[in-house]
């Protein structure tokens, strides 16, 4: 990957050569002291900027592309009105860490039914503020974006504390430098790089995704260190020998995502081994060492260092989680899932070593009123239930697989909660109201309902036939062959992420716990296009095949 | 030098991060301030004015007490001991188990008896509410349940205030806020203007005698009034002539239309007058 480096020599004559023209032009004629052309001057400064932009575009076309986007991001965020997401009751465990509550709503107004901007002070005690009112508190990197929008509300002057407005803008700004970084890092002719990063642009405006943005949950903070990881893998991968900050920047773009949600977990399957695929150290360090195996260790030592923490890191994580989180997994994995499609729960329960008494609950919610929180026995099955035996259910009744696949697909299709709506009632629209501002996911996976089981898995298997393909191809250059890689690793990231949600919270809330494998399947489709855009670049970079030719400079 | 601060820093944030797992500073981390203490005082008054705050999921409430001349959304009427197998787990079980579990600990006729209510006093717009010890203190042993007369209507969106002491309301004239008058076919509270106040208790029919006529059924919730209307404005009806009894029979055909019982109604005997505020003889409670 080239460095593009622009003195501003590049720039300033162009831009200077616009004004020259002016001044050139200015005495010729006679009116000129007394009645200054408007006209000429008007068309001078539109010819200027036009090549400043253009010059911009051609020498930082990565940090136009960029820019382009956060516009297309604020349009679509604001422009006719504010959208985002109204708050599920999950917003609270966030927010109230920031010593915030909503604004008073009409007496009249559905909870879920409008966005609910306005936060305003307010000192939360003891559990009040805690996941759910558990005792325990709920962590997410999302707390760092909405730190930011807190100072923000304070510094444009709004009314109330806190307003998730600025939180579109905090991550628009974020989403604009990963569009203009994926640019830099992309392989291929700079139209067709300008072309991919565009395409991960879409699909993050799409109204799937970007009115999380604007929303009190911990996804938006998810979905961004999944946008931001692509060009920090393809700058990595586009190393024979890893640089330790690239293996940094991968360690922390992976600890903030799975940070924002424990089921972001699932990227370890992928990044660990990425990170442990290539050497670090030179080659000079690795004819030192001693040994093998000594050697093996030496070259990986700062990869296995950050796998570790990342292990470590997650592991820690989801035991610093509210153990009554676990409980709603593991709730809705046997009664929702196992138990709400089963033609005999009795025998699913025996087969769970769970007691039969609880069949009574199959297929509800833990907050129903015929919930098994209700009945006596519910301890018994809080202290015995656990993933683990739901996996081995699963291993025992692999059939029942297809059935929670189905399932999974049609919660991709669905691509959004319809529950919640997206507009504040200021707005003048219905309850529940979604926007469609950019709905281009809602109306592809709309017409691929029918055909979930074909089109969506096919663009997993694309993506992971694709990617080894493109890894496998040694003519390929070291970067072509990372965008292999990345692309492979997308793949079968969202088929963990797809498969982490269904075995565990399953249909419960499913639209919304979906959003990863979503983003993840629409990104996809740029990524394959950044595959092809690596195999067309074989023969423009042939002298990539040595490793040792691909440093960066 | 580079890769070895790197690792430096990698072993450091590992070691970090696992002591972050079962360090105490993360115990409250991610939580609301204060000391997590629940104020146990029966007649102290709390601030929950936020919705969530009593949600079912939301167990304890460890906000210090405020006056109760301030606005306020509870007030403590009772705390009652928790026993048996619940009380028994050394970790505090499953919110919704537990308060499924403890439901029924905060008595309604505790809650009648608190605010100053007798056998013919009947309240709207406050209910039980139950507050159990936060994690700290059922780790520490305390297995009380605190119960808080909640100020009402209260949804999932909105909450009611009140700025005074909750303790014998009823038998103060700002007891109308929690008493149930009608206008019309709308129920509301007496402090607001309505052309009858209810008096409790309902009078009760069989099977049989429901299926009386209804001037049957007017003379038997009207025998059946007399003696709870006397007891409520505390003395005969008939010694007020200013005031009528209207005796709903059932199914009833005013707010407590399609009910199986009667209900006992005094109100101004002009039609076309309003009353404001309540009936009910007010003062301390016989016991």
């Amino acid at each position: 990957m080239d460095t593009v480096v622009v003195p501003d020599e590049a720039v300033l004559p162009e831009a200077a050569a616009g004004v020259a023209a002016v001044a050139s032009d200015a005495p010729d004629r006679p009116d000129a002291p007394d009645a200054p052309d408007v006209e000429a001057m008007v068309v001078a400064a539109v010819n200027t900027a036009k090549r400043i932009v253009t010059s911009v575009a051609q020498q930082h076309c990565a940090l136009a592309t960029g820019l382009v986007w956060a516009l297309v991001m604020l349009v679509r965020l604001y422009a006719g009105g504010a959208v985002g997401f109204a708050d599920n009751f999950d917003g609270h465990r966030l927010l109230c860490q920031l010593g915030v509550a909503p604004h008073p709503l009409p007496v009249t107004q559905a909870l879920w039914a409008y966005t609910t901007p306005r936060y305003d002070s307010y000192t939360w005690y003891g559990e009040a503020c805690s996941a759910g009112g558990s005792g325990q508190g709920y962590l997410s990197t999302e707390i760092v974006p909405l730190w930011a929008t807190k100072w923000l509300t304070g510094l444009f002057g709004l009314p109330g504390a806190l307003d998730l407005r600025m939180l579109g803008i905090v991550f628009t700004a974020v989403f604009a430098a990963g569009i203009a970084w994926t640019v830099h890092e992309l392989v291929g002719p700079k139209w067709l790089r300008i072309l991919i990063a565009s395409g991960i642009g879409l699909a993050t405006c799409d109204s799937a995704i970007a009115p999380y943005f604007n929303s009190p949950f911990s996804e938006p903070a998810a979905l961004i260190g999944m946008l931001l990881l692509i060009p920090a893998l393809l700058r990595l991968l586009s190393q024979a020998r890893y640089r330790g900050a690239d293996i940094l920047i991968v360690t922390v773009l992976t600890a903030w995502t799975i940070g924002a949600k424990t089921q972001m977990a699932s990227l370890l399957i992928v990044v660990v081994p990425i990170l442990l695929m290539r050497p670090s150290a030179s080659r000079d360090r690795l004819a030192a060492a001693g040994n093998r195996v000594g050697s093996a260790l030496a070259v990986r030592g700062p990869a296995m260092a950050a796998c570790a923490v990342l292990s470590f890191g997650t592991l820690s994580f989801q035991q610093v989680q509210p153990r009554w989180f676990h409980e709603i997994v593991v709730y809705d994995a046997v009664f929702r899932e196992i138990l709400g499609h089963s033609p005999n729960p009795k025998a699913d329960l025996r087969a769970l070593g769970l007691d039969e008494s609880l069949a009574s609950a199959a297929g509800t919610s833990i907050v129903d009123p015929e919930s098994a929180a209700n009945l006596p026995d519910y301890p018994q099955f809080v202290a015995k239930a656990s993933l683990g035996k739901v996996l081995g259910f699963y291993v025992g009744h692999p059939v029942r697989l297809l059935g929670v696949a189905d399932r999974g697909l049609v919660g991709v299709t669905a691509t959004r909660p319809s529950y919640l709506g997206n507009y504040p009632i200021t707005a003048g629209k219905p309850p529940y109201a979604q926007e469609c501002r950019v709905c281009v996911s809602s109306a592809v996976f709309t017409l691929a309902e029918p055909f979930r089981w074909v089109v969506i898995p096919g663009l997993w298997g694309a993506g992971l036939v694709g990617g080894v393909f493109l890894f496998r191809r040694r003519t390929l250059s070291v970067a072509a062959r990372g965008v292999g890689v990345t692309l492979a690793a997308f793949a079968a990231a969202t088929v963990a992420q797809f498969w982490a949600v269904m075995l565990s919270e399953g249909e419960s809330d499913l639209e919304k716990h979906m959003v990863f494998v979503l983003y993840g399947t629409m990104l996809l489709g740029p990524l394959l296009l950044a595959g092809l855009a690596a195999l067309d670049s074989t023969a423009v970079d042939s002298t990539a095949v040595d490793p040792e030719a691909e440093e960066m400079p | 030098m580079t890769r070895a601060m790197a690792m430096l820093a990698a072993a450091v944030l590992t070691a970090g991060l696992g002591g972050c797992a079962s360090s105490p500073i993360f115990e409250h981390a991610g939580m609301g301030v204060g000391t997590f203490t629940t104020v146990w005082d029966v007649g102290s008054c709390h601030r929950l004015d936020q919705p969530v705050q009593t949600d079912p999921m939301m167990l304890s409430d460890t906000s210090p007490a405020v006056p109760c001349q301030s606005e306020h959304q509870s007030e403590t009427y009772a705390v009652v001991p928790i026993t048996g197998a619940v009380a028994a787990p050394e970790q505090r079980p499953s919110p919704l188990w537990l308060q499924h579990a403890v439901a029924g600990a905060c008595k309604w006729s505790d809650l009648g008896a608190y605010l100053g209510a007798t056998d013919v006093d009947i309240f709207r717009d406050i209910v039980p509410l139950q507050i159990l010890p936060s994690d700290d203190e059922w780790r520490a042993g305390i297995r009380e349940v605190r119960c808080d007369a909640l100020v009402g209507p209260r949804t999932t969106a909105s909450v009611a205030s009140v700025a005074m002491p909750l303790k014998q309301i009823l038998r103060r004239a700002a007891g109308a806020r929690f008493r149930v008058c009608s206008f019309g076919d709308v129920e509301l509270t007496c402090d607001q203007p309505h052309n009858w106040e209810l008096v409790y208790p309902y009078v009760k029919f069989t099977a049989t005698e429901l299926k009386a006529d209804r001037k049957t059924k007017v003379a038997k919730v009207a025998a059946a009034c007399v003696s709870p209307v006397a007891t409520y404005l505390g003395t005969a009806l008939t010694n007020r002539p200013d005031l009528v009894l209207y005796p709903e029979p059932p199914p009833g055909d005013g707010p407590h239309a399609g009910a199986v019982s009667g209900f006992c109604w005094i109100g101004p005997k002009d039609k076309d007058r309003l009353a404001t505020g309540t009936l009910r003889t007010l003062g301390s409670v016989t016991p």
